[in-house]
């Protein structure tokens, strides 16, 4: 894709598709809001890195650094202590830590659905989001990481999960075991999605080396760029190996949650043992991964000044996957509910009744309100308009989505079914500090993405360009 | 992706000249011969053997509403997400889903057989099982049949209005009636995912009354699905081989609605393993009973 220094004329759209009358609004809008030369894409999206930070960004900086120095302390102190830093007893067994865990790991979901399956529906609105939510997908999938890593409470010991050839007996990995299908789920989904966000990157690697003017930067932009020369063989092969990524990325999407969602749904535990689960798990990771990508677009685009790039119409299209995977999840919760009913068991009706009703309710009904009752104000394209609206919904959607993992785990476990072991749980301060920490290394590599790489797809954006694809019109 | 350069665009659709010409009479004849002679074996069975046809019955008409609902899906999802590519075919599912009616009559029928299909509607065997007890408030015989008749008749109102947009394009061009369409699909689906829940649990869970699944109706609503990109696949070769599509509908087409359907088989595999797989896992004899008496044979 050769850089072409002729300005196109504002709006033009040389052999599109005929236009309806001027009277209606059209049925949609450009993706590349103001008129937009390939030049100026290159420019508009390398300009944040070539130039120095603001005072903003290292602002942004200092709060999760902080964030994440306070989160270092408290691990530190946990894996010197033990993990009887927590608030954990014999019922709840698990709470904090596996919430964080299924938060994380559900965050990460968003980067994969709109660079893959996006990709292979030809949506063509991904490429304005795509990069950064990839880059979302992999630092979540490292702060979901962490937390089972910590667990173990003796971490310097974590590549025991692995099966290998040991000195230990030899002590086998334990295949039947949910716990060890993650370790592969979620280390081949790290791999995948690393792989495809790097070969996403090397052409806009390779402009970056181009335009670079230190040794130093060319230097590092000409090694990650792999070579690359731009020429007709080198996209050709290029865009076949994205497409091959994208369809193998594509079935991870569903593994990475699915067996996340076995870690509960193989027990025999009520609230936790029903066959909705890994849709239901699916559905929700994509719901609060979208609302985590739409968060942080909606502070990258203003604080970037992106806003040609990031438009109402991606803005609108993420509002409508968040209401969409948002009604799934509604039915899987009113599904649970009315089968535990149904069923005429009556552990499985007490296990609803008290999240409902017990002594987490207040957390069940942070629960629904977020995750059912919020996303309902996305079926108004009023609402859907008003960016700030937008950011505070999509914010109290990854709340929600947060105290659904926590009403899951913990709900659930806290009545036995022996009333003599009924607990229940409360969070140390070292648990919220390792949460926070999480956030603050999130925040933290996001800030340097921003910094050092571009937010933006430049080689595909430009093939969105009005221009770009007046050829074929509108499939 | 339109703009996108490894999607082959097709310069010039070939027009393919009709194969065999307009659908023989002979063909229509047939057809009505296969028909005629189901309902004559139907109305034998019913004297003869009747839980077999009972079940048969309800098999056919869950098979044949399914098609038409399926094909309303494909409908409602294609004018969500915006999908332009399937303007060109669109009259196949949009007449596939107007058979409807006649799925939800061959249902209506089937509820005859409610006596020798489901152990819940006996008054006698409910007193003596605690479990079946506890579900009276919502398997009853009336409750069943006025649900029933009430998703039956939601589904073909929806299904009438959206085809009467769709033709009212055909004289007043414009973007009002897709807009309508847009609203009115986006509208129909949270009352799809309620009513065709509550069906499947009424109409195929509730033959097992003691035994639930929460992913049952997403399982059947999956393979329903894949049914119906089947049957509309196989009705838009053969139009397109006939004529009325032929040019309209290019290969690429065919290639979209094929990668269509085997994502969705995949996702029904996807479920069914799921459904299996936790309750092996599990292994609670309230839950292993369907697939015990579904792996010992008749």
């Amino acid at each position: 894709m050769s850089e072409s220094g002729t300005r196109v004329a504002g709006g033009v759209e040389a052999g599109a598709v005929p236009r309806p009358p001027a009277t209606a609004p059209p049925l949609t809008s450009e993706l590349v809001a103001i008129p937009r030369s390939l030049a100026d894409v290159t420019r508009d999206i390398a300009r944040p890195l070539e130039g120095r930070p603001t005072a903003l960004w290292y602002l942004g900086l200092l709060v999760s650094g902080t964030m994440l120095l306070a989160g270092l302390l408290a691990i530190g102190y946990q894996v010197m202590t033990g993990i009887g830093t927590w608030g954990l007893n014999p019922t709840v067994g698990w709470a904090f830590d596996i919430t964080n865990f299924v938060f994380w790991i559900g965050i990460g979901h968003a980067g994969t659905l709109i660079s893959a399956v996006l990709f292979l529906f030809r949506q063509r609105w991904r490429t304005s989001v795509n990069r950064s939510a990839e880059a979302m997908t992999i630092f979540a999938v490292m702060c979901a990481g962490l937390f089972p890593l910590i667990h173990m409470g003796r971490p310097w010991l974590a590549f025991w999960v692995g099966p290998y050839p040991n000195t230990r007996g030899p002590l086998w990995v334990n295949w039947r075991s949910p716990l060890l299908w993650d370790v592969f789920a979620i280390s081949t989904y790290f791999l995948i999605s690393l792989t495809f966000w790097f070969v996403g990157l090397v052409p806009d690697f390779a402009t970056l080396r181009d335009r670079a003017t230190g040794a130093v930067r060319r230097a590092v932009y000409g090694v990650l760029s792999l070579g690359w020369n731009g020429s007709t063989r080198t996209w050709h092969r290029y865009e076949l190996v994205y497409l091959l990524l994208a369809g193998l990325a594509t079935p991870l999407v569903f593994s990475v949650h699915t067996i996340v969602s076995f870690d509960f749904a193989t027990s025999v535990i009520p609230g936790w043992h029903t066959t909705i689960f890994p849709p239901y798990f699916v559905a929700g990771a994509i719901f609060s991964g979208l609302s985590m990508v739409l968060t942080l677009m909606l502070v990258a685009r203003k604080v970037m000044r992106l806003e040609a790039y990031i438009t109402q119409r991606h803005v609108d299209a993420m509002c409508k996957l968040i209401l969409g995977t948002g009604g799934i999840v509604a039915l899987a919760y009113a599904t649970e509910f009315f089968i535990a009913w149904y069923s005429g068991n009556p552990y499985e009706r007490f296990v609803f009744m008290n999240r409902a009703m017990g002594p987490f309710a207040w957390a069940y009904w942070i629960m629904v309100t977020c995750n059912v009752v919020v996303p309902q104000l996305f079926w108004f394209r009023r609402i859907r308009g008003k960016v700030l609206a937008v950011f505070v919904l999509s914010l109290l959607i990854n709340v929600g989505m947060w105290f659904e993992r926590f009403v899951i785990i913990v709900t659930s476990l806290h009545r036995d079914f022996l009333p003599s072991s009924w607990a229940t749980y409360r969070p140390t301060l070292i648990e919220i500090l390792t949460l926070v920490g999480s956030f603050g290394l999130f925040f933290t590599l996001f800030l340097l993405f921003c910094r050092f790489l571009p937010v933006i797809a430049i080689g595909e954006v430009k093939g969105v360009l009005a221009h770009g694809a007046a050829k074929d019109g509108e499939a | 992706m339109a703009g996108h350069p490894l999607h082959p665009v097709v310069a010039a659709p070939p027009l393919n000249p009709p194969a065999f010409g307009p659908l023989p009479a002979r063909w229509a004849r047939g057809l009505l011969l296969a028909a005629a002679v189901g309902v004559a074996f139907t109305l034998l069975g019913w004297g003869v053997a009747h839980t077999r046809t009972a079940a048969g019955l309800l098999l056919a008409a869950n098979y044949t509403l399914g098609m038409g609902l399926a094909a309303l899906c494909f409908l409602v999802l294609v004018n969500v997400t915006g999908g332009r590519w399937a303007t060109a075919l669109r009259r196949v599912p949009e007449a596939l889903a107007g058979t409807l009616w006649l799925g939800g009559v061959l249902v209506l029928l089937s509820f005859t057989g409610i006596g020798v299909l489901y152990e819940w509607s006996h008054a006698d065997v409910v007193a003596g099982d605690p479990l079946l007890q506890a579900k009276q408030g919502w398997l009853d015989v009336g409750g069943f049949v006025f649900r029933g008749a009430v998703f039956l008749a939601v589904w073909w109102l929806f299904a009438a209005a959206l085809r009467r947009h769709s033709l009212r394009q055909d004289e007043a061009p414009g973007p009002a009636p897709s807009r309508r369409r847009l609203v009115l699909s986006a509208a129909f689906l949270p009352v799809l995912a309620v009513t065709f829940s509550l069906a499947t649990f009424d109409w195929l869970m509730s033959l097992a009354p003691h035994w639930f699944s929460t992913v049952f109706a997403l399982y059947n609503f999956a393979g329903m699905f894949t049914a119906g990109l089947g049957a509309l696949l196989v009705l838009t070769i053969v139009l397109r081989r006939l004529g009325p599509l032929a040019g309209l509908v290019r290969d690429d087409h065919l290639h979209d609605l094929g990668k269509l359907a085997f994502g969705f088989a995949t996702f029904w595999a996807y479920l069914w393993f799921c459904q299996y797989m936790l309750i092996w896992y599990s292994n609670i004899p309230e839950e292993t009973t369907w697939y015990v008496a579904r792996g010992a044979g008749a």
